[in-house]
């Protein structure tokens, strides 16, 4: 079981003037799983992208096992975000142009290697595609293009998994699915998970809750 | 998975999409590749051009005078008699002038071997192609051929015939045959491609014909080792092929050495002086004139007046023999009136007299008495009496008294009279005046103590055989095949030229693979933002997308590269037909060469990947943010950067612009162009700011053209780059359109044109003894009264003429020896032409400059800058001139584009054998050069006089350039209508991008016209901008032409053009709109 512990101390972030996170700070341990819920505008994806290295804060510091992210090179940041972070998105952003195994592959080829077949055959088993390996992301629905990325998110068995508004696309059904998915395989890697999201139910479902309002969190 | 994995499979995904950019790197790749196929075959035909004319010719022993054919054998050359001659098609009764007759034997056989050169004359005459579709001539028919008789003396001395009759001699003769191009019928020994005429003769009828039995001019030599063939030559040249002769002096008991030609050439005098002297001799130049009277106490005619070197006669004084004393009644100290006649170019004779004093009387014996001094005049020297006399100028046998016959019947030609030598220069000096004429007759050789009377003429001949040179004689060798493939080699750089004219085209078409490019990349936004996410590194994805590319680029440089080989077989049609101005005439065949395709193939694969490359610069830089989401780039802060820039640029550039304008000095066309170029990025500048405001302006009141440009500000990089493209190709039609050249009929009577005011030029194979100029010249000519009332008004400029190749446009091949005129004081007093020259000095600068500095020289601008290298003020060798020339003057777009103008004093230095004008300027009243032009030729046209009017003379020069401007203008067409396209692209792709969005509009309530209309809208921005800045551009860029012109001579070709881009572009987008339009979006509407 991997152990990690993400620190999220004051962070703060605007644009033009508006500020957007105005000192969040909050930590997650290893194996734990926090949603982060909040109206829209609250600065929630804000705050996951910059605990994921997709954006910078303007001051506070983010911290994984004790490694600060801000202080990390761009090539460090990238290094970071395939060895220690799996992103899941809203939209499911699969190459078009790999099948449903080569876009789990891909995680690992951003990691250096490019090997782990297995690896990537047996994730899309625990996600229940593993007869759809060879098919294009045009040829999948909804929810197997969202059950191949979270499948990618955890190539690299990252110790970092972060979810925004993952099931946001899809219906009741496949959204509840998927995130059963999620919290299982994330359980399962010993992740710890931050997971955005505006449905109240889904968010009761994991360990711990933070509201996000006005860039300001609670709970 | 690996990168490669990656880069196949999302080549694979997206090749559609990447097609249409590997077609535009393709029509870049074959403009390269084909430039230089162009350029290749250019150069081989050049080359195979000059190595058909030559045969196996390496060498070619050349004389300004004649030589005997003995030498031929001696040298196991080929002999050739070469002469110019004017050809009459009698049939037809077209008349060729500047013809070559070439007198063959079968000697030249081995230097064309298989064609039979020998065999083709036999019973007749040969002629090539060119010479008979001129005259119209096929085998069978008889040509009148008319060239100049040989003559010991100088044309312009009192001793040549000058009347047509006696000058001039004709042939009949059949045609035998008509050469085929390619064949030995356009034999040449350089390799200038303006079209010559060539005729084939027996070389011993021809010598014949033309009073000069068992002799040549040319050798042809196949053998190598230049330095074999000219010690070979000094072997074998005897002192007959010099053209030198000796003959014994029984009175003054030694030699007398002589030339052929009358007057011995400044080298071969100072050589032998020389060479004499080394070996003991005793050596003394003389010079023999006529004098018409000599006027004492009484008078004696026709006495012949020698001077020598060695004798002390004061200056102003004559020494006179005994015989001349008694018979004029002089003394010693007693004045003497000396009175020569001289020919003048109006066929009439003018008389000099001096005076001078008596110094001393010389006793009839010796050199007194010699009539060996005086050197064989046919016609005269030869008679037994004055009387019998058959002299070429007037003899007034009523002046002729008793005491001349007897003192003819004693001592015939020995001079009564002895001058100084400075009195002798200054008689033969009338010839050239300002000039260093030739005026030795002979030079006397006196044998050193020890050789007998017998052997003194085998000993002075070994002496001079070994020791003249034979070129200071006018025999010299030229490595021909060297030059003429130096010649062809160095010709006009097509492969320079047709990338020149091809560059928009590559740049359009790089520009569209980059923009294609562009939008695939940005389409793929996300993708490259989920690698990034992912954890690929910047450099990971850069190099993922260069492979890309460099895949894309590839597959355009292999298809680029065949296609350039057909661009080229098509450009090298185009040169033989509509554009056939720019390749002068000369037959250019396809040369295929793997190297050139493979050079151009891998140009074209670098800029498909500095295109590529250009292309994600700002896409790396975005942030996985950004690119997950594909928002615009850059911020508010870098929209502040730009604006600074731009603040900066809009002030800037149209100050820069109108600096140049106002800018005295150097090149005015120059700077009106760089304040064009300045006033199309400052357009640019102004549209990119203005799209800014457009970004940012808010409305109350929405419309579609708000919606059509605010969608154009939002595309702002997209906008711009077709705007560019666009501007850019339509600056360059505009400006081509006003370069273009046009004589106006009005301008060949300025004197300040190019014509310098002449409205004729007429240029003769045959000296003209005799020309044409004066009222009296024509009478004497022939001409009719009728004739000569045309001529009421008109003025005639003759200068000399050398042979030699166009130095001009028409001449594909770089002239090694290029054409020079002889420009004497009736010009440089008149002026005219406009010349730029050093401190304004105009003509007077060329009244020549004394030795040994550099020839004054002029020469058209066009012909300094691109053929010869030089500016003003520059030098530049010509191989007929020990001293360099030193272009002091520029004419602009003149009838001189194929010549040099040097004084006439200098020509006469490097040309000596030219001694009559060839080359006429002829000023008319306007619309009366048809009738003047008409008189020439009825009366001379026979004889090799070629008119041509001076309109038609600038036109042919400026076909050349408005052919390379009509292959700019074609290939910038191409380079616009590869904007249109490009334009269409960005419609097209554009709308796939935004298919939420219009079916958004179409959810809301719009119509697909309305929709149609939208994206239409929002090309013609782009297009009718770019149109109208690149034309307003261009009229700045081109108005010192439109001032110079009075217009713009091809403007409805430009407006056309112009018309036609802006037809296209709009009929592009239209379609584009309308099928994008017409796509059902609705199903965009939901998830994918």
């Amino acid at each position: 079981m991997s152990h990690c512990r993400l620190v999220v101390e004051g962070i703060v972030k605007a644009y033009e003037n508006l500020e957007v996170l105005k000192g969040v700070t909050f930590s997650v341990a290893a194996a734990e799983s926090v949603a982060i819920a909040g109206p829209s505008g609250s600065g929630k994806s804000t705050l996951l992208n910059i605990i994921g290295a997709l954006d910078r804060a303007d001051s506070g510091s983010v911290t994984v096992e004790g490694v600060d992210i801000a202080s990390l090179s761009a090539r460090g940041r990238a290094s970071y975000r395939a060895s220690e972070v799996g992103f899941v998105f809203q939209d499911h952003h699969l190459l078009p142009q790999l099948t449903a195994v080569e876009n789990i592959l891909i995680a690992s080829l951003a990691a250096g290697k490019g090997d782990g077949q297995d690896r990537a055959m047996e994730l899309l088993g625990r996600v229940g595609l593993k007869d759809r390996a060879g098919a294009f992301p045009a040829q999948l629905s909804g929810g197997e293009r969202q059950r191949v990325a979270v499948a990618r998110a955890l190539m690299n068995q990252p110790r970092l998994l972060l979810c925004d508004e993952p099931t946001g696309s899809l219906d009741a059904s496949n959204g509840d699915s998927v995130l059963t998915l999620i919290l299982d395989l994330a359980k399962t890697t010993g992740a710890a998970m931050v997971l955005v999201t505006h449905n109240a139910a889904h968010a009761s479902r994991c360990d711990r809750l933070l509201a996000m309002r006005d860039g300001v969190l609670a709970g | 998975m690996t990168m490669l994995h990656l880069t196949i499979r999302s080549l694979r995904y997206h090749a559609r999409t990447l097609v249409p950019a590997a077609a535009a790197l393709a029509v870049a790749t074959a403009v390269i590749a084909g430039a230089l196929v162009i350029g290749r075959s250019a150069r081989e035909s050049l080359r195979d051009m000059a190595l058909a004319r030559l045969g196996t010719t390496r060498f070619a022993v050349v004389s300004q005078g004649l030589f005997s054919d003995g030498l031929g054998p001696r040298m196991a050359g080929a002999t050739l008699l070469v002469e110019r001659c004017a050809v009459l098609g009698e049939r037809t009764n077209e008349v060729a002038p500047a013809v070559n007759v070439i007198g063959i034997d079968s000697s030249v056989d081995s230097i064309f071997p298989g064609q039979q050169p020998a065999e083709r004359i036999a019973g007749g005459v040969a002629i090539n192609a060119t010479l008979a579709k001129a005259i119209g001539a096929s085998v069978g028919d008889d040509l009148i051929v008319t060239l100049s008789r040989q003559q010991s003396a100088p044309l312009d001395s009192l001793f040549a015939q000058r009347s047509r009759g006696e000058a001039l001699v004709t042939m009949r003769l059949p045609v035998s045959a008509v050469m085929s191009p390619g064949s030995f019928g356009d034999f040449a020994l350089d390799a200038a491609t303006t079209p010559r005429y060539n005729l084939f003769v027996d070389r011993r009828a021809l010598a014949d014909a033309s009073h000069c039995a068992g002799c040549a001019n040319v050798l042809l030599i196949d053998s190598v080792g230049g330095a074999s063939v000219v010690e070979r030559l000094r072997r074998s040249a005897t002192l007959a092929d010099r053209g030198l002769r000796l003959r014994q002096d029984f009175s003054a008991g030694g030699l007398i050495l002589e030339s052929d030609r009358l007057l011995m050439r400044e080298g071969e005098v100072n050589r032998t002086l020389r060479v004499a002297r080394d070996a003991g001799w005793i050596a003394k130049r003389l010079s023999v004139f006529l004098a018409d009277s000599v006027v004492g106490r009484r008078v004696a005619s026709y006495a012949v007046i020698g001077a020598r070197d060695g004798l002390q006669i004061p200056s102003g004084c004559v020494q006179v023999n005994r015989w001349a004393a008694d018979d004029l009644g002089v003394s010693v100290g007693s004045p003497v009136r000396i009175r020569c006649l001289w020919p003048a170019a109006d066929g009439s004779y003018r008389s000099v007299e001096h005076v001078r004093r008596v110094e001393s009387v010389l006793p009839m014996s010796g050199l007194a008495a010699d009539a060996n001094l005086t050197p064989r005049f046919e016609g005269i020297t030869d008679a037994s009496r004055i009387s019998d006399w058959q002299a070429p100028f007037p003899v007034d046998l009523g002046r002729v008294t008793p005491r001349d016959e007897a003192y003819w019947s004693l001592y015939r030609a020995a001079p009564r009279l002895t001058a100084t030598i400075d009195d002798a220069r200054a008689y033969w000096s009338q010839a050239n005046p300002g000039g260093d004429p030739d005026w030795v007759t002979g030079i006397l050789l006196m044998p050193p103590p020890g050789v007998s009377r017998e052997r003194q003429m085998m000993v002075a001949d070994a002496l001079l055989a070994a020791g003249l040179d034979p070129s200071a004689s006018g025999l010299v060798v030229r490595p021909v095949r060297v030059l003429a493939l130096r010649s062809a080699l160095a010709s006009n750089d097509f492969a320079s030229l047709f990338l020149g004219l091809g560059f928009f085209v590559i740049v359009s078409a790089a520009a569209a693979f980059g923009l294609v490019m562009r939008l695939s990349i940005e389409r793929r936004a996300t993708e490259v933002g989920l690698l990034k996410a992912c954890g690929f590194d910047e450099g990971r994805i850069a190099r993922l997308m260069l492979a890309e590319a460099a895949v894309v680029s590839a597959c355009g440089a292999v298809a680029g590269s065949l296609l350039g080989a057909a661009y080229a077989w098509g450009i090298l049609g185009m040169l033989a037909g509509p554009w056939s101005g720019a390749d002068a005439g000369a037959a250019l065949s396809l040369h295929l060469e793997f190297a050139d395709l493979a050079a151009g193939g891998a140009a074209g694969w670098g800029i498909g990947i500095i295109a590529g490359a250009w292309t994600l610069r700002g896409l790396l830089g975005r942030t996985p943010l950004t690119l997950l989401r594909d928002l615009p780039v850059g911020g508010w802060h870098g929209a502040r950067r730009g604006t600074i820039w731009r603040t900066l640029l809009l002030v800037a550039l149209p100050l820069a612009a109108l600096a140049a304008c106002l800018h005295r000095g150097g090149d005015r066309e120059g700077a009106f162009l760089t304040a064009g170029c300045l006033l199309l990025a400052w357009f640019l500048a102004v549209a990119a700011v203005w799209l800014a405001r457009v970004r940012a302006a808010r409305t109350d009141r929405l419309s579609m053209r708000f919606v059509a440009l605010r969608n154009c500000a939002m595309r702002e990089r997209h906008s711009l780059l077709v705007m560019g493209l666009i501007a850019s190709a339509t600056f360059l039609l505009v400006a081509i359109g006003a370069n273009s050249r046009h004589t106006d009929a009005r301008d060949v009577y300025r004197r300040a044109s190019g014509s310098g005011g002449f409205s004729l030029v007429a240029t003769s194979s045959l000296p003209m003894p005799i020309d044409f100029a004066t009222a009296k010249g024509r009478a004497r000519l022939g001409f009719s009264p009728d004739d000569e009332a045309a001529f009421a008004g008109t003025t005639v400029v003759p200068l000399f003429m050398s042979d030699g190749e166009d130095a001009g446009c028409r001449n594909l091949a770089h002239p090694v020896a290029p054409r020079i005129l002889g420009v004497g004081k009736t010009l440089i007093d008149r002026g005219g032409f406009s010349p730029e020259t050093e401190y304004r000095s105009g003509w007077p600068l060329l009244r020549g400059e004394p030795l040994p500095g550099p020839i004054p020289a002029f020469a058209d601008a066009d012909t300094a800058e691109w053929i010869l290298g030089v500016e003003l003020g520059g030098f530049y060798r010509h191989p007929a001139s020990r001293r360099p020339l030193r272009i002091a003057g520029l004419l602009h777009h003149s009838l001189f584009s194929g010549e040099l103008l040097v004084p006439q004093t200098s020509f006469r230095s490097m040309f000596p054998s030219e001694r009559a004008p060839r080359y006429f300027l002829i000023q008319t009243p306007p619309g009366r050069e048809e009738a003047v032009a008409s008189a020439l030729r009825r009366n001379l046209g026979e004889t090799g006089l070629d008119v041509r009017r001076s309109r038609d003379l600038l036109d042919s020069v400026d076909r050349v350039q408005n052919s390379y401007l009509a292959a700019f203008r074609a290939l910038g067409s191409l380079g616009l209508l590869l904007g249109v396209a490009a334009l269409g692209a960005v419609i097209v792709r554009g709308a796939r991008e935004r298919r939420r969005e219009l079916a958004a509009m179409q959810a809301i309530g719009f119509g697909r016209p309305d929709i149609a209309r939208l994206l239409v809208c929002e090309a013609i921005v782009p297009l009718l901008a770019g149109l109208i800045a690149g034309a307003l551009s261009a009229l700045v860029a081109v108005a010192p032409n439109l001032s110079a012109s009075g217009g713009m001579p091809d403007l409805p070709a430009t407006l056309a053009l112009v018309g036609l881009a802006l037809v296209c572009g709009v009929a592009v987008s239209m379609v584009a709109g309308i099928t994008s339009a017409g796509g059902c979006f609705a199903s965009d509407l939901r998830a994918e």
